[in-house]
């Protein structure tokens, strides 16, 4: 898999050693609750999921370049809810650690990866989807030039029973292009 | 419910009969199946030939989800209507469903899918008990557009290169849907709100539920604790059932993991009891006993108290239980109710027996500084 880099962060592969650094940020309840799911009760089922991560092409681990710690993660992956080949569209997904929030780390990293699909993948399509409280993501999504589709309602339900609203994102390969053209003036 | 895993369910409208498919209507079938114009706006492919098109129909004759649509009095097949899990939700397929159809091109432009839309939503919501329904069309087919707003559909999201069809061609999908509250307001007919716990549904009972109704009230444990006799027959179970669809102050218990009824939960006015003032209501409840000792019961209740309060914005919440019923006590002091005394005999049973019924109530405030920590 490809290794990318940016300013301030190295996107690779996960590896093992990322356990204590996954961990903890996959057993705090903020960063969970906006994926929808409850934090990690133990290191095992981080270690399970650390291991899935690892097989799969296009998950990367965000790491700082200055520490080498594990603070994130990025994701390309199928798209369920198009009915497309993963080879020309692909769902984005990603969560950081909390220590880390409101220093643009995220726009960063997502930045790159955006770079990459479009123009090294060659996707023509990339979506994204939040839940419409993770008001956080939205200004990602909103700042990277994401275009707002719509919002499913009652779309999720999350572990305590609630259900969700889920806002759908989607970027083509015209709107990347015309959005690096702007931010490269 | 045991039917409906084997077969779907036929349906009516007044033109249309909705029946499963057999292999008797392969020749139609397969006219059907080789319209382009009908085939592609449905996300389908044209089948190549009879053989292809026998395949498919071997399939939709087992299939639980797909309907052959016919004309009523001639039984000619007119197109097919389906109602699957929602692709883009993460919901149950007895939370939310997807609906889609189409129509051989001589039934186009009579009406025909607006009058299907309204029998499936009727079925989904006032028979399988869904809270939302889904239905999408891609945007070169403004047409079906057109019927999901007739039918009441909120249009949610422009999906753009969402579907790849069979030509390679790839479409942008016009999702929609309607859920469940607005549809019983377009029909005019007032519900009790859906409310979702960690294991629990609680929404309004359909005719639907008689079968896991009618399976608890039977149980001679599970009924005397509230006080009323075994139900001793289906018919019985139908006509309660039939009182709590009119009264709309009861709310089916269903286990979100297998869509199953396991006992109600109400807010009944209490007016002519002990309170005669608007903002009161008395919660009753009742569950089956395969389910006790789960503290299913507490997490029912509790949602129904933040629904009284936070919701209703009613002043208090009564409950009682007779006095040998202790099960019921511990869930009621759980919830943090205030204990008012017990009068002594004051409840005939249908054997005879007459009993001290235990009173307990909260108010507001009290609800306030139990579950918000709030201090007056």
């Amino acid at each position: 898999m490809e290794v990318l880099q940016t300013e301030r962060l190295c996107l690779r592969a996960f590896e093992e050693k990322d356990l204590e650094d996954y961990y903890a940020y996959c057993s705090d309840p903020e960063v969970g609750i906006h994926g929808g799911w409850p934090p990690h009760q133990s290191r095992e089922q981080s270690r399970e999921q650390l291991q899935q991560l690892m097989e799969q092409k296009n998950s990367w681990a965000i790491c700082q370049k200055d520490t080498g710690r594990n603070i994130g993660l990025v994701a390309l992956r199928e798209d369920i809810r198009r009915h497309r080949s993963p080879q020309n569209c692909r769902v984005l997904s990603y969560l950081l650690a909390r220590p880390y929030w409101g220093q643009g780390l995220m726009t960063e990293a997502v930045q790159e990866v955006l770079r990459y699909a479009f123009e090294e993948m060659g996707l023509q399509l990339v979506s994204t989807y939040r839940f419409s409280y993770n008001q956080r993501s939205g200004r990602v999504m909103e700042k990277l030039g994401f275009v707002h589709e719509g919002t499913l309602r009652q779309c999720t339900e999350r572990f305590d029973g609630q259900l969700l609203d889920v806002m759908c994102y989607s970027m083509n390969r015209e709107e990347y292009e015309q959005w690096k053209q702007k931010n490269s003036r | 419910m045991e039917a409906e895993k084997q077969s779907i369910k036929t349906l009516y409208t007044q033109r249309m009969e909705l029946r499963s498919f057999s292999m008797d209507d392969l020749d139609e079938f397969h006219a059907l199946c080789s319209q382009e114009e009908v085939m592609l706006p449905a996300g389908f492919s044209v089948s190549k030939d009879r053989e292809e098109s026998k395949k498919t129909l071997e399939q939709y004759s087992q299939c639980r989800t797909m309907w052959a649509v016919c004309d009523r009095t001639s039984h000619r097949l007119m197109g097919a209507a389906w109602m699957d899990g929602d692709p883009l939700r993460r919901l149950k397929m007895s939370e939310a469903r997807m609906i889609g159809y189409l129509f051989s091109k001589e039934c186009w432009g009579k009406g025909f899918a607006t009058e299907l839309g309204e029998e499936l939503l009727r079925y989904g919501f006032e028979e399988l008990g869904l809270l939302l329904i889904c239905a999408g069309y891609f945007s070169t087919n403004p047409a079906s557009g057109r019927v999901l707003q007739k039918l009441g559909f909120t249009e949610e999201i422009f999906m753009r290169g969402a579907y790849q069809c069979a030509d390679g061609t790839i479409t942008d999908n016009i999702d929609c849907s309607i859920t469940r509250e607005e549809y019983f307001q377009r029909k005019g007919i007032e519900q009790i709100k859906t409310l979702s716990t960690e294991r629990l549904l609680l929404r309004a009972f359909t005719m639907e539920d008689l079968p896991d109704f009618y399976e608890y009230c039977k149980d001679p444990d599970t009924g005397i604790h509230a006080g009323w006799k075994p139900h001793e027959s289906i018919e019985e179970s139908r006509e309660i059932l039939h009182h709590f669809l009119e009264e709309r102050e009861v709310w089916a218990i269903c286990e979100k993991q297998s869509g199953k009824v396991i006992g109600s939960i109400g807010l009944h006015h209490d007016s002519k009891r002990r309170r005669n003032f608007d903002e009161c209501r008395m919660m009753g409840y009742v569950l089956s006993k395969a389910y006790w000792g789960q503290g299913l019961m507490t997490e029912a209740a509790k949602e129904v108290l933040r629904y009284a309060f936070e919701e209703l914005g009613l002043q208090m919440v009564t409950i009682s239980h007779f006095s040998y019923n202790q099960r019921s006590a511990r869930v009621i002091e759980k919830l943090g109710f205030h204990l008012e005394g017990t009068l002594r005999k004051a409840f005939l049973r249908y054997d005879g027996k007459l009993l001290d019924d235990v009173g307990y109530s909260m108010t507001k405030e009290e609800y306030q500084t139990i579950y918000h920590g709030e201090k007056k």
